[in-house]
């Protein structure tokens, strides 16, 4: 541990990277980028009056984020706050000294709750399409994430193939919110193969607005947004991570990295813990394995740090952050725009309490650029 | 420097699997006959000290490229009797984990006596 690195670096100094900044994107934006082949999804989306629940299958336990007065309820939907062009993205990274940014979508992030398989597709190579056009091809500080539907794995891989080499796709955003079955099944290796092919790391981010039926994250009891965004992030990921590793897919595939975005950071040592317990003692249940559970972890799978939780303890949560693998896991991201958002100095503040500048640094920036390749 | 102790007559080791424990210098030794051979292991698990030879013997599933699941019979693995670790007895490595592994010592045979060197 050492204090001194409060005196050695400022933020102003960082080359930061944001690791998880949506786009607004719902159905809308998307619909005059759906190619003819989906001509009859793209019907079926246009004559939808609320695509919102009835193509991507939007429910909430309540209004989300009630504490908020502005657009978030009024527009019903929090992910079409602010984020709607390369200008308004743009201004945050200035307010912010963001350097680059990698853009996750806005409801295509919940892509797997559609219910129409080929609505799904349609949605993923229409918004491959859009986030070029608008946001991408606007501005080179900005970066995306590419979009799939895990409904239809080979073509999920194909679309990787299109859109792979494009300069600014720097990664394959699996939509996981409510997936069935989950990321580990084998269904998807066609997904994961196209992935590492290309040198892509998997994206999963965490989310529930369309999983109200799926384990483990069905909200039937929640009675609030709050009780069901509390548990329903890390545990929707929890699952992913654990049918993803312990089937194998790190060991059938070991360049290939792995980002969990919005789900918290502070359980995966325990969960690396709880791993390699089980594995040890029910070796017999993970005969896909040749090392225990958390070498995989360590070695491929990294971490986005927004919402980092609030402690007063900076020390505590450095300490955390820490165990979670450090500067070889740990991303900043912002959210923005969800009214959840953290700033650069949320996590610099908790980090300069114990980590040296080196470690800072990529926790802020340089470890996103070595994963997303910037 | 390496002694030999006398463990017993081969007799004690009619079937594959047969174990014969035996103590050598305040160490709890077992013996067992695999595929034919004899391997000497420390009864002792590395997790939380349970006498690790008196598990049972097991094979060894793995999985193909095509996702099956198949099962090696050869029985050369031993589980702990507490919390299930498995380690090759002929190795004493844990087949799960390289960082734990366990001492092994050579076993000779002389008319009709199997020793431990230690």
């Amino acid at each position: 541990m050492s204090r001194t690195a409060e005196k050695q670096i400022e933020l102003s100094e960082l080359a930061i990277v944001d690791a998880d900044s949506h786009v607004s994107q719902g159905a809308p934006e998307l619909v005059p980028y759906i190619p003819d082949r989906y001509s009859g999804a793209r019907k079926m989306i246009e004559i939808s009056e609320h695509p919102q629940r009835e193509v991507y299958s939007y429910g909430r336990a309540s209004p989300p984020f009630a504490n908020d007065s502005g657009n978030v309820r009024s527009q019903g939907d929090f992910s079409n706050l602010r984020a709607d062009t390369p200008e308004a993205k743009r201004d945050v990274m200035e307010r912010f000294d963001i350097e680059r940014t990698v853009l996750t979508p806005g409801q295509n992030v919940h892509l797997a709750g559609v219910n129409n398989d080929d609505a799904a597709a349609a949605l993923a190579v229409a918004y491959n399409d859009w986030i070029r056009e608008t946001f991408l091809d606007a501005d080179d500080s900005f970066y995306g994430t590419l979009s799939i539907a895990p409904q239809k794995p080979q073509e999920a891989a194909e679309e990787i193939e299109r859109v792979a080499d494009e300069r600014d796709i720097v990664g394959v955003q699996f939509p996981v919110a409510g997936l069935t079955p989950p990321a580990g099944h084998r269904q998807y290796l066609p997904i994961y193969e196209a992935a590492a092919k290309h040198d892509l790391p998997i994206v999963m981010h965490g989310g529930n607005s369309n999983s109200q039926g799926v384990f483990p994250v069905q909200r039937k009891w929640s009675e609030t947004f709050l009780e069901d965004h509390a548990f329903t992030f890390p545990a929707g990921i929890m699952w992913q991570l654990i049918t993803v590793v312990m089937r194998g897919i790190p060991e059938r595939f070991p360049d290939l990295d792995f980002v969990l975005q919005e789900a918290g950071i502070e359980w995966l040592p325990w969960m690396m813990w709880r791993l390699d317990d089980h594995y040890l003692q029910v070796s017999f249940d993970a005969p896909a394995l040749d090392k225990q559970p958390s070498e995989y972890i360590e070695e491929q799978f990294y971490v986005t740090t927004q919402p980092l939780g609030h402690t007063d303890n900076t020390r505590h949560m450095a300490m955390a952050l820490e165990l979670a693998g450090g500067a070889d896991t740990v991303m900043f991201a912002s959210d923005h725009p969800h009214p959840d958002f953290d700033t650069p100095e949320e996590l610099f503040e908790n980090l300069r309490s114990r980590f040296e500048p080196e470690d800072i640094r990529r926790m802020m920036g340089e470890t996103a650029a070595d994963v997303f390749g910037l | 420097m390496v002694e030999r102790h006398a463990v017993a007559g081969t007799g004690a080791f009619e079937d594959e699997g047969d174990r014969v424990f035996v103590e050598i210098n305040e160490l709890e030794v077992a013996v067992f006959r695999i595929d034919g051979e004899y391997h000497a292991l420390v009864n002792y698990c590395p997790h939380q000290g349970a006498p690790l030879c008196e598990g049972e013997l097991t094979g060894e599933s793995t999985v193909d490229e095509d996702w099956n699941w198949t099962y090696d019979e050869t029985e050369r693995n031993v589980r702990c009797p507490w919390h299930g670790w498995v380690f090759d007895v002929t190795t004493g490595e844990s087949t799960d984990a390289e960082r734990y592994r366990m001492p092994t010592y050579d076993v000779e045979v002389e008319d009709d006596t199997v020793y431990v060197l230690r």
